[in-house]
């Protein structure tokens, strides 16, 4: 009898946790992630993984890490639980890796005005800050190089903001603010092959023009958009959107 | 009314032609888009803040400014330099070391500018500011896995944050778990003592096959089985138990002539052992795929 008594009790009190569980998850303050949330949209890779794989969709943690703000939501990491994990050691490794990917990439002070750092935004399919604070378009450092006619090259380094999915959409505008946060170029990205296609960029109120083609290029060092074109006068462009500026310099900056 | 017309072009194509798309003035304006329509064609006139012009005419940079800097703003750059891993000499504000030269101009070559070895004073600002912002290299990935303690979001961590306190916490773990490592290895010792002793008989030979076939063979060979040194490996949690490994250096010698052989002994503590396996020291990848199997969360490391 004893021992009915306690399975019972055990039963009762595995219920209840369930429950409170449950309840924590779906009254988050911040509300519960969607697969059209923009940040899976920004990262489909990520999106893969953890909505459908069945691998890892399946993981009984599932955590995301991004820079924050959201204008230094460049990169992420996403980590699933392994065998008995705990959510905390999860929520560990993604911020790990995060900051890893991040400190690879080299410093973000020439393209940010603000402190990029690595947080962790949604844990187990709930977002852990307020939605508001998510970004709700595509950021990234962008650098701009520029040769005059005397030879002189001109390196400009902010941060892109652009609206939508390059590669789904046939036309995006985007825009560049220098490290004040002041918008100073804005252009639109015209689809024309997977992951390619033309761009055009207009700064200081139409004073520096310039067009040309893009290319979107993916993996190592990170994800980048590279646009080679030329300005009104013939003078070369090269613009570069996802890499901070060191490593942008290092791999377009000899135009 | 062409007269009129080429005027009426001129205004209207004007803007674009005004800037003189020279490097620096589009520099000034990316800088200070506000001021850009001011001063129209100023070509030549100094960037503002990150720009940098990689072939700029000679505009006699000032250099004496940061080279005659208080001592505590130099020894600052010369910190700064060794934040960003240019410089690992002392900190002793001489800028005009050989060391200091060398850093400052590996930071310029890396930023694309001309790498002559001095600051001008936006130079020093930038290079503070950047090393103000970057973070540590990395974590160190075999920590990450063993850190438990739930995480405060509400606040977020810095890298080197994050690092002290996954140091701490895995620290913290570890010492926790130090006596049972440390007894679970002694009586595996004692086994394993004790099936030498029998010579061949014992529960570390029925349990460790790959073991029991060394000592065979060595027996064989007309090797005397000496010194047994174990060392820890990983410890922690697995889903059958509490997950031991451990590397234990075995001695046999013949003929005055000594041999080691290390085993990495991993098992889950029971009585008897459950789930145990010896593999070569050197099959690193099979005792990691052990852990993989076993579920084993380290609280060593």
């Amino acid at each position: 009898m004893k021992r009915f008594v306690g399975l019972f009790a055990v039963a009762v009190t595995v219920a209840v946790v369930t429950q409170a569980l449950a309840q924590t998850a779906a009254q988050s303050p911040h509300g519960k992630a969607e697969r059209r949330d923009a940040i899976f949209l920004r990262f489909p890779e990520m999106a893969e993984r953890y909505w459908v794989n069945p691998e890892t969709n399946a993981a009984s943690h599932k955590v995301i890490a991004v820079p924050m703000p959201r204008q230094c939501a460049f990169v992420y990491a996403d980590a699933y639980s392994k065998g008995q994990m705990s959510e905390s050691e999860v929520q560990q490794i993604a911020l790990s890796n995060c900051n890893r990917k991040l400190a690879e990439l080299g410093p973000l002070g020439e393209n940010y005005g603000v402190d990029c750092r690595c947080q962790v935004v949604i844990s187990n399919e709930v977002y852990v800050v307020p939605r508001n604070a998510m970004p709700t378009d595509s950021h990234g450092p962008a650098s701009i190089f520029y040769r005059d006619q005397s030879g002189n090259v001109a390196r400009l380094n902010g941060v892109a903001k652009y609206g939508a999915l390059i590669g789904r959409d046939r036309s995006v505008t985007f825009s560049v603010d220098n490290p004040r946060g002041e918008q100073v170029c804005e252009g639109t990205f015209t689809n024309e092959a997977a992951g390619s296609g033309r761009f055009s960029m207009s700064c200081f109120n139409g004073r520096f023009a310039s067009s040309g083609s893009y290319q979107s290029k993916t993996g190592a060092p990170n994800d980048h958009i590279v646009a080679r074109g030329q300005t009104v006068q013939g003078l070369p462009v090269v613009m570069v959107i996802g890499l901070p500026a060191q490593l942008a310099v290092g791999t377009y900056g000899a135009i | 009314m062409r007269r009129v017309l080429a005027v009426l072009i001129a205004a209207v194509v004007a803007p674009v032609g005004a800037l003189g798309q020279s490097a620096s003035e589009v520099e000034r304006c990316f800088q200070n888009p506000a001021a850009c329509g001011q001063g129209g064609g100023a070509a030549g006139a100094p960037a503002v803040g990150g720009g940098t012009v990689a072939t700029r005419p000679a505009a006699a940079p000032d250099y004496t400014t940061v080279l005659q800097s208080p001592e505590p703003e130099r020894k600052r750059i010369q910190e700064s330099l060794r934040t960003l891993d240019k410089y690992n000499g002392r900190i002793d504000g001489d800028l005009q070391s050989d060391a200091t030269v060398k850093a400052i101009q590996d930071w310029q070559k890396g930023r694309g500018s001309s790498p002559v070895g001095k600051l001008t004073p936006q130079e020093a600002q930038q290079l503070n500011a950047e090393a103000a912002r970057t973070p540590i290299r990395r974590l160190d990935p075999t920590a990450q896995t063993a850190a438990a303690a739930p995480t405060p979001l509400a606040q977020p961590q810095s890298n080197a944050d994050a690092l002290k306190a996954l140091q701490a916490r895995v620290a913290e773990r570890r010492k926790a778990a130090e006596p049972k490592a440390e007894a679970a290895t002694q009586a595996l010792v004692r086994d394993l003592k004790a099936y030498v002793a029998a010579d061949g008989k014992g529960v570390a030979g029925e349990q460790f096959a790959d073991f029991a076939k060394w000592y065979a063979e060595t027996k064989a060979g007309g090797r005397a089985v000496g010194a047994i040194v174990p060392a820890i490996d990983d410890y922690g949690d697995a889903k059958a138990g509490a997950a031991v490994a451990t590397e234990i250096a075995i001695e046999s010698q013949k003929d005055g002539v000594s041999q080691t052989r290390c085993f990495v002994f991993a098992w889950i503590e029971g009585s008897p052992r459950k789930n145990p396996q010896a593999f070569s020291c050197d099959d690193v990848a099979g005792v990691e795929k052990w852990k993989t199997e076993q579920a084993l969360k380290s609280a060593w490391r």
